[in-house]
């Protein structure tokens, strides 16, 4: 079978004097339909890049340089602007990060939901707006409400009106930037199961974009955990937590507290990422690897373990 | 304790008549949703807000001094003692300043060490003290040279150069990436290990007040609704509203089975404060009286702080 999304040896690389930063490097993983898949890392790892490489929504200085991404078996990066028009939004959509303070301010909540419809869609302005209410209650909005501006509503609201956004054009594959990083736990909640429930009602693939581990333990099947521009792990959420295979994703695991658990400190990992104009040349979680050896000092291989899980260390 | 800020004839009621002691030595924790007046009590404490009524008892040296009511003057002299650990490691470094210099600057302003050699020298172990070795290397470095981590040991080493006896660390971990928070909470506990100094610490975080906090306080909309040792507000919640906020906090386990209390709405306008309990309108527990009369903190058994008429009933 083949996959919604299958991404393969993909390389955006920024500009920056003369050099390049590898923001991604080599990254490849797959999403099969009505799948979540939760894509972590820690600050600077280059999640966001892979997402805004998946929608083609680079900023100037940054090309695709290598790679696939093959949806639904036609190449994203090979695509005319005209025919990624048919995709963008249609296909595939994507809830930004800290998108919830980028909505006009001087539009009504239900007429920025149309937009994308109007724009992608050959629909009236009648039936958009009807299809935007629905969409406003759907996300649990008050429907009375639908005519607000953004400025009436709360952060936890506002993110609402995003997600209504994104599905605005029926895609099958929603991308979520840190969605609920900058809301309270409750709210957090009540958006991740939203988020949720509609994915089970729409049979939707979703990427989650996270640098937290424990909420893709909740919400996603799969991981793909990043680091420093390279995918060095994915397979299934629950192999990866109870034995994590890279070292890198054993440490992250154990970087959590957990208030079921001991009320030790947990275990933080020594060093800090590396500047991605020059990573080290092997593996570049290298420095900070508590296993590290001789071998390490070339860039590891990627192999497929058993239960299909994927990995990128020498070690395993 | 109350603040009120002045809105047009209207008042926010930010912090609401909360009463708490800190005990020397410990890491008092103060835990809540944003908006719920928990950074209001830290800049009350520190003078940066007036307090509009109540007092705020500072024991030094065997003297205690009124916050509240103290001259300029006696602030000035007190403030050294009291220090900030700033949430934004990015944002609190002056980024024209140099370690040193940055260090050197509240040693400067309150003529803390006779000459530059001394200076030195206290600098070089407020470096040492948060882990930034060999600190020589350190001193002359820019905040953009510096990983987050390292940016926020550096402010820590600031806000401790002129030994305070109490530290208000506010969300200091939650711009750090996660695999480096456990060093920065590590150091906090380390300067308190030594005696050095008392903390308020200042969480949306569950998980982190439960491996810091000797004492936990929640607040909602302004009142602190629950205070109790740590462990037993993590594992014995009283009140709903603490009840329902743990029920929630995320769990680095795939396989963890959550009993989820999901509230509905959201924090209520401090302008516009709820008659009674403030929680009323969210409370899954509410019965009648709960909006007529404001229930008072009191003590359920082994000091046990719990603000609810119902907190024996059991939540749906």
């Amino acid at each position: 079978m083949t996959a919604l999304l299958e991404v393969n040896h993909l390389k955006t690389y920024y500009r920056a004097d003369g050099d390049f930063v590898k923001a991604v490097d080599d990254v490849g993983f797959r999403v099969e339909k009505g799948e979540s898949v939760g894509l972590v890392g820690e600050s600077g790892c280059g999640k966001t890049t892979v997402a805004l490489s998946l929608m083609r929504l680079l900023p100037v200085n940054a090309s695709i340089l290598g790679g696939e991404i093959l949806y639904d078996g036609q190449d994203i990066v090979k695509l005319s602007d005209r025919r990624l028009r048919r995709i963008r939004w249609k296909s595939i959509s994507i809830v930004f990060q800290g998108a919830m303070n980028a909505l006009n301010p001087v539009k009504r909540i239900v007429d920025q939901i149309a937009e994308p419809m109007l724009l992608h869609d050959k629909i009236s302005k009648e039936d958009a707006a009807r299809a935007a209410q629905k969409l406003v209650e759907m996300v649990g909005i008050d429907k009375a409400r639908a005519k607000d501006y953004p400025h009436e509503f709360s952060g936890g609201m506002r993110q609402r009106v995003m997600i209504a956004m994104a599905l605005a054009c029926d895609p099958r594959l929603v991308i979520l930037d840190e969605p609920t990083t900058a809301l309270d736990v409750m709210t957090k909640t009540q958006i991740q199961q939203l988020v949720k429930s509609i994915q089970m009602k729409m049979q939707l693939s979703t990427i989650l974009i996270t640098h937290d581990l424990s909420v893709v333990a909740e919400t996603c099947e799969k991981v793909a955990v990043m680091y420093a521009g390279k995918l060095v792990e994915f397979g299934d959420v629950v192999s990866a937590f109870e034995k994590p295979i890279h070292p890198y994703t054993a440490g992250l695991v154990k970087a959590f507290p957990n208030i079921y658990g001991s009320r030790e400190l947990p275990v933080s990992i020594p060093g800090a990422p590396p500047n991605l104009l020059h990573p080290p040349s092997g593996c570049r979680f290298a420095p900070r690897c508590p296993i590290a050896g001789q071998e390490c000092e070339q860039p590891p291989i990627g192999k497929t373990l058993s239960g299909n899980r994927y990995v990128e260390c020498w070690k395993r | 304790m109350s603040s009120l800020f002045k809105k047009e004839e209207k008042f926010v009621h930010a912090v609401d008549g909360i009463s708490f002691s800190i005990r020397r030595g410990e890491v008092f924790c103060l835990v809540g949703e944003s908006g719920c007046g928990k950074t209001t009590t830290a800049r009350c404490i520190l003078r940066l807000v007036d307090a509009t009524s109540g007092r705020i008892t500072f024991n030094e040296d065997g003297k205690a001094v009124d916050l509240v009511s103290a001259s300029k003057k006696e602030i000035g002299r007190i403030r050294p003692k009291m220090q900030l650990i700033f949430q934004d490691p990015y944002e609190s470094l002056d980024p024209k300043l140099s370690v040193i210099d940055q260090l050197s600057e509240p040693l400067d302003v309150n003529k803390a060490t006779a000459n530059r050699k001394e200076r030195t020298d206290r600098i070089l172990t407020a470096l040492s003290n948060v882990g930034l070795t060999p600190a020589e290397t350190f001193l002359y470095r820019y905040p953009h040279e510096l990983s987050g981590g390292q940016r926020q040991r550096v402010g820590i080493a600031s806000s401790m150069i002129l030994n305070p006896s109490l530290l208000l660390a506010d969300e200091p971990v939650s711009m750090v990436d996660v695999s480096m928070r456990s060093d920065i909470l590590r150091i906090m506990l380390e300067i308190r290990k030594r005696g050095e100094a008392t903390f308020l610490f200042i969480t949306h975080d569950f998980s982190l007040a439960w491996v810091v906090g000797d004492t936990i306080a929640v607040m909602y909309c302004g009142k602190i609704v629950e205070m109790a040792p740590s462990s037993d507000v993590i594992r014995n919640p009283k009140h709903p509203y603490t009840r329902a906020l743990i029920s929630v906090v995320p769990v680095p386990d795939p396989k963890f089975q959550h009993k989820r209390v999901i509230l509905t709405g959201e924090v209520p306008d401090p302008v516009d404060v709820p008659s009674g309990c403030r929680f009323h309108p969210r409370c899954p527990i509410a019965k009648q009286r709960c909006s007529e009369e404001e229930p008072e903190m009191r003590d359920v058994g082994d000091g046990h702080l719990v603000s609810c008429h119902f907190w024996q009933e059991p939540l749906p």
